[in-house]
């Protein structure tokens, strides 16, 4: 698992232009809103067979917290 | 259709999309030729529900949503449920057709009134697989912008920047005939000077063709409008929108006059929710050929509601010979479901176009796949074979819908 297809999907469901997936930034100075984020982790629940919790994400200050989160979660053994 | 303001309501585009072609000079074709779209489908029943079934439906061409792409750019159809696509994919044609494009008049003095019989069916039916095969809790969260009635009115406003009037209209199979006469309603009242008004419909779904069945109300093999051995209606996906506009401002800019909307009549049964009655369709067929004037007209091309269920073509055959009286048997009947099945909420639309087409190339299309002639239809001269040379620039077009509401729109070519 790699920041690269995780930012596709970034990409690709909030719209954003994939040079400003940035890891320092945040989601709102990217301009990715709470809607495009549900359709992010959507689409990471159908491509990776996972489940995600929205409240997990609360404590994450950056774009990059959410990535390592989400490759948590999918590399987490757990995970069906 | 003269109205009380003495506004003259004329058609300046049209646009549609069906199982016939991906705009209306290929739907033409097809009618014109006697090509169906109807074909037997595998429908999927999805990961979770029962076995694939092969059933006749007229599936939207492939392809049609090119132009769309094309103007847009591939995001914004992929953010809509295939009936909003539809409607949007008519509207750029129809907009085109009528060179209104980023035309001032669509900031603020144009209407869009579009109806659907059933929404957002693909996007309800694919989520909730999901949800209750429990796979997930979580819906996708274009949801329900998806299947909001007034999704398809919604995205043709932003398409095209249009700040005035935009809602939609639902009838089920009439949705389309009474957005027609809402958006006149608009302009002879003087609010708007321009409409986008049609419907459209994507039910070719896996849960919407078991539901259909479960009414008995579909064809086990095809559409044969008025034949002995009709047995039932074909779904069909599509959308139809035609650009209506105050006369003298379709003048004063130079638009092509494709027709001119003369009369409506609209009507309920209040009888019962699947069944046809005879006073409804009588009322609503004589208001508008009375409005337009066109009564003991010698001619009339009548584009007919026409589901092939054995109700709805008995009763709207009673229904012609009633209002025409002895000049039924002089007005040619099409019946252009035969060919692209039932949109539903925009089938009336897209027969309408059909029609206006028709009475400009003076040829009526075919009804498709009749075989045996039923005693209790005669007495209307119904078009069979193949394409017919008419002579008149007058259409009565019938939408009859479920729950008993009743549309005839009265157009004139001359």
């Amino acid at each position: 698992m790699t920041d690269d297809e995780l930012l596709d999907i970034f990409a690709s469901e909030a719209l954003v232009d994939r040079a400003s997936l940035v890891r320092e930034a945040s989601l709102a100075d990217i301009g990715i809103s709470s809607l495009d984020l549900m359709s992010v982790l959507f689409e990471v629940e159908e491509k990776y067979n996972v489940r995600v919790e929205e409240a997990d994400l609360e404590n994450c200050k950056n774009l990059g917290d959410v990535l390592d989160y989400l490759k948590s979660r999918i590399n987490s053994p757990a995970a069906s | 259709m003269i109205s009380p303001g003495g506004k003259r309501i004329v058609v300046t585009g049209y646009g549609a999309v069906s199982a016939l072609g991906r705009s209306v000079p290929e739907t033409w074709a097809s009618v014109r030729e006697g090509r169906g779209g109807i074909a037997i489908r595998t429908i999927g029943g999805g990961e979770y529900g029962p076995p694939s079934q092969d059933a006749p439906v007229a599936q939207i061409v492939d392809g049609y949503q090119a132009g769309l792409d094309a103007h847009f750019g591939p995001q914004t159809a992929a953010a809509l449920d295939p009936f909003a696509r539809m409607a949007l994919a008519a509207s750029l044609e129809a907009l085109q057709m009528a060179g209104l494009v980023g035309a001032s008049v669509l900031d603020e003095q144009t209407a869009v009134v579009v109806g659907h019989g059933l929404v957002g069916l693909e996007t309800l039916e694919k989520g909730y697989e999901r949800f209750y095969g429990m796979r997930s809790p979580r819906l996708h969260p274009a949801t329900i912008p998806k299947v909001m009635i007034s999704a398809a009115a919604s995205a043709v406003a932003m398409a095209f920047q249009i700040h005035g009037p935009v809602f939609a209209t639902s009838s089920a199979c009439a949705s389309s005939a009474h957005a027609i006469a809402q958006g006149a309603g608009l302009i002879a009242s003087g609010q708007v000077r321009a409409a986008i008004v049609g419907g459209s419909e994507a039910v070719a779904t896996p849960g919407s063709l078991r539901s259909w069945e479960a009414i008995h109300a579909l064809s086990a093999t095809t559409c044969r409008p008025f034949s002995a051995d009709r047995d039932g209606m074909v779904l069909g996906e599509g959308g139809a929108v035609m650009i209506i506009e105050d006369f003298e401002h379709a003048r004063a800019r130079g638009a092509t006059i494709l027709g001119e909307l003369i009369g409506v009549g609209m009507t309920s049964d209040a009888f019962h929710i699947t069944q046809p009655a005879l006073a409804g369709p009588v009322r609503a067929m004589r208001a508008a050929m009375t409005q337009a004037g066109a009564l003991d007209a010698e001619t009339v091309l009548i584009s007919a509601h026409g589901t092939g269920t054995p109700l709805n073509d008995l009763t709207e055959s009673q229904a012609i010979r009633e209002v025409f009286g002895e000049r039924a048997a002089s007005h040619p009947v099409i019946a252009t479901k035969s060919a692209h099945g039932h949109l539903l909420g925009g089938a009336a639309a897209l027969q309408a176009i059909i029609g206006l087409v028709a009475l400009h190339e003076g040829l009526a299309p075919p009804i498709l796949n009749y075989t045996t002639p039923d005693p209790a239809c005669a007495g209307i001269d119904l078009v069979l074979g193949e394409s017919r040379a008419i002579d008149t620039k007058l259409l009565l077009q019938n939408a009859f819908a479920f729950g008993g509401l009743n549309v005839s729109l009265a157009f004139t070519t001359a």
